[in-house]
């Protein structure tokens, strides 16, 4: 049984097909980010998660069986002539591939600790070779962080508690400075043939190698020229309606891709932008010298999605 | 507006132009022997001039949190000291007719040598991260002296006497060593950038140091003689400098085409 928020956003309400779709059209007027948990009396339940009012991605629960639905096919899932119970669970972009990751992988166990030991923990997990995520639970909080592993800095932050919602720099002090003294975390690592971390993967190693190739750029070239091409670069991600922002050389990927491919697609066309203009600017060799280091401090999986996915078709 | 290419373009035109006009006067005389020795002494402060001008327009590009800032601050002092030294010299050989062998204009050179080998190796740093990189530079400043001292030993003969070491001609040797070296670092760092555009102004350094090592042994080994071909490229190689420097900044401003 999937557990998501239960403590934080425990108000349910009752509601028909007909009040569903009223509630994602307010959500769409308000660019609600958000997650709507419904559950049937037949032990189904829908999940919806929404950027900025936009339906991005629903699952259909049965049992033990989790099928995850495109947007298009989201009105289908809702057409049933019982009421089920809705839940809103008010999100940041950030834990979109979190919730992906706890929903689409089979349960983790849940270890209990102390909260002033988590960022130990955390360290001692980024010294892992495989790339993993941790999920965290207090009685009044929850927290997810991806862990490229080996020994790259946990990233993707996100905290959520009924009044505070994060997934910022500050989500990372809120961790270690929650009030409640214990937590339960989940480890959940890539087993190696599922499709969230197939996404996961490569999510985290393009971005990765990207923030990597542009320290290099920024700190060969100066930061007026790595200025530019992080402008370039939120230009193409604007005009595809990706969302996916640069600034200061760092990389805010909340996009979610229908398929891997998709993603694949968006990653390569970024990727040949950036290596087009760096190369210009630093010469093919300093570039691929650059690409070949960020390639080695990424774990084997992240470096795999990343030479099959976006390197394949690179010029280097 | 204008794009790079059209303003490189007439950056070369401009190029040749003051080229060509240096040379006409220089082989003609067109004007009265003042004004044509106003103009002559004049072309190496301007083309330095417009280098210096070049390599400040650069180092305005960088914040000085950027890594590349101490680069082009030391380049852009060390062309300043070049300017300095082109003005002295153009100024004493214009009002005494000849500039002294060894005096002030060598030491604002040799200053401006040591701060764009340090320009050198702040790049080759950022590139390439050296141990005790500062102490390995005046290793090979020491070296490069060391071995003009010994050329001038063995090559240069006093009489009969061959081995004699006269402080002038370590100082005359100095500049053909010192821009063979430049040239070998420029001719690095031009390949380590492999054709990307931030190996323009080295590209530029490289023909400087060309021209200038071409100019310097032939005035060492034929003090008396100066020629067209030398002084002209001397000029042009100054030129070719502020070029690369007017590409880079172009590059900085308005991003790659």
């Amino acid at each position: 049984m999937i557990t998501l928020f239960e403590s934080i956003y425990h108000d349910k309400r009752s509601a028909s097909a007909a009040e569903v779709q009223f509630m994602l059209r307010l959500f769409q007027q308000d660019l609600k980010t958000a997650l709507l948990d419904i559950s049937y009396p037949n032990n189904d339940r829908v999940l919806v998660l929404t950027n900025a009012g936009r339906p991005i991605c629903a699952y259909l629960i049965k049992g033990d069986q989790i099928t995850r639905h495109p947007s298009s096919e989201l009105m289908d899932l809702f057409q049933r002539p019982e009421r089920g119970m809705m839940r809103v669970c008010d999100l940041t972009p950030a834990s979109f591939g979190a919730i992906r990751t706890v929903v689409e992988q089979a349960h983790s166990e849940e270890t209990p600790v102390l909260t002033a030991e988590l960022s130990g923990m955390i360290q001692k997990w980024q010294e892992m070779s495989q790339p993993s995520f941790v999920h965290i639970r207090w009685p009044n909080a929850e927290g997810f962080v991806f862990i490229p592993g080996n020994r790259v800095s946990a990233r993707k932050y996100a905290f959520l508690a009924e009044d505070k919602l994060s997934d910022s720099a500050a989500a990372v002090s809120m961790f270690s400075h929650w009030f409640e003294p214990e937590c339960t975390v989940s480890l959940y690592t890539d087993p190696g043939d599922l499709a969230i971390w197939r996404e996961n993967n490569l999510q985290l190693g393009f971005a990765l190698l990207l923030e990597h190739s542009l320290r290099r750029y920024n700190d060969l070239a100066g930061h007026l020229l790595s200025v530019k091409l992080d402008d370039a670069i939120n230009r193409l991600c604007r005009s595809h309606s990706w969302n996916i922002v640069l600034g200061n050389s760092t990389v805010d990927d909340v996009h979610i891709f229908d398929t891997n491919k998709d993603a694949a697609f968006a990653y390569r066309a970024i990727f040949d932008l950036a290596s087009r203009q760096i190369t210009q600017v630093i010469g093919s060799r300093l570039f691929t010298e650059t690409v070949d280091t960020g390639l080695t401090g990424l774990s084997e999986p992240l470096r795999h999605a990343v030479k099959n996915n976006i390197l394949a078709t690179t010029k280097l | 507006m204008m794009s790079q290419r059209n303003i490189t373009y007439l950056a070369i035109a401009f190029a040749i132009a003051f080229v060509a006009g240096y040379i006409y006067i220089y082989q003609f005389s067109p004007f009265s022997e003042e004004w044509n020795n106003i103009l002559i002494y004049l072309a190496d402060p301007i083309s330095s001039l417009l280098a210096a001008v070049g390599v400040t327009a650069v180092l305005m590009c960088y914040n000085r949190s950027d890594k590349p800032f101490a680069v082009w601050w030391f380049f852009a002092l060390g062309a300043w000291f070049w300017v300095a030294a082109e003005s002295y010299y153009s100024y004493m050989s214009f009002v005494m007719g000849d500039a002294p062998s060894v005096g002030p204009a060598d030491w604002l050179w040799f200053i401006g040598y040591g701060l764009i080998s340090l320009a050198m190796y702040y790049q080759y740093q950022l590139i390439q991260k050296i141990s005790h990189g500062i102490l390995k530079l005046i290793g090979i400043w020491v070296l490069l002296i060391l071995l003009t001292t010994l050329l001038v030993l063995v090559i240069v003969p006093r009489g009969d006497v061959v081995g004699f070491v006269e402080f002038d001609n370590v100082i005359a040797y100095l500049y053909p060593v010192l821009d063979f070296a430049i040239c070998l670092v420029s001719f690095r760092l031009y390949i380590v950038f492999g054709g990307g555009k931030l190996s323009r102004p080295w590209i530029g350094l490289l023909v400087l140091g060309i021209s200038d090592a071409l100019w310097a042994a032939l005035v060492a080994y034929r003090p008396d003689q100066s020629s067209i071909i030398s002084d002209a490229s001397y000029v042009a190689a100054y030129l070719i400098l502020a070029i690369g420097f007017l590409r880079q900044f172009l590059l900085m401003r308005l991003g790659p085409e």
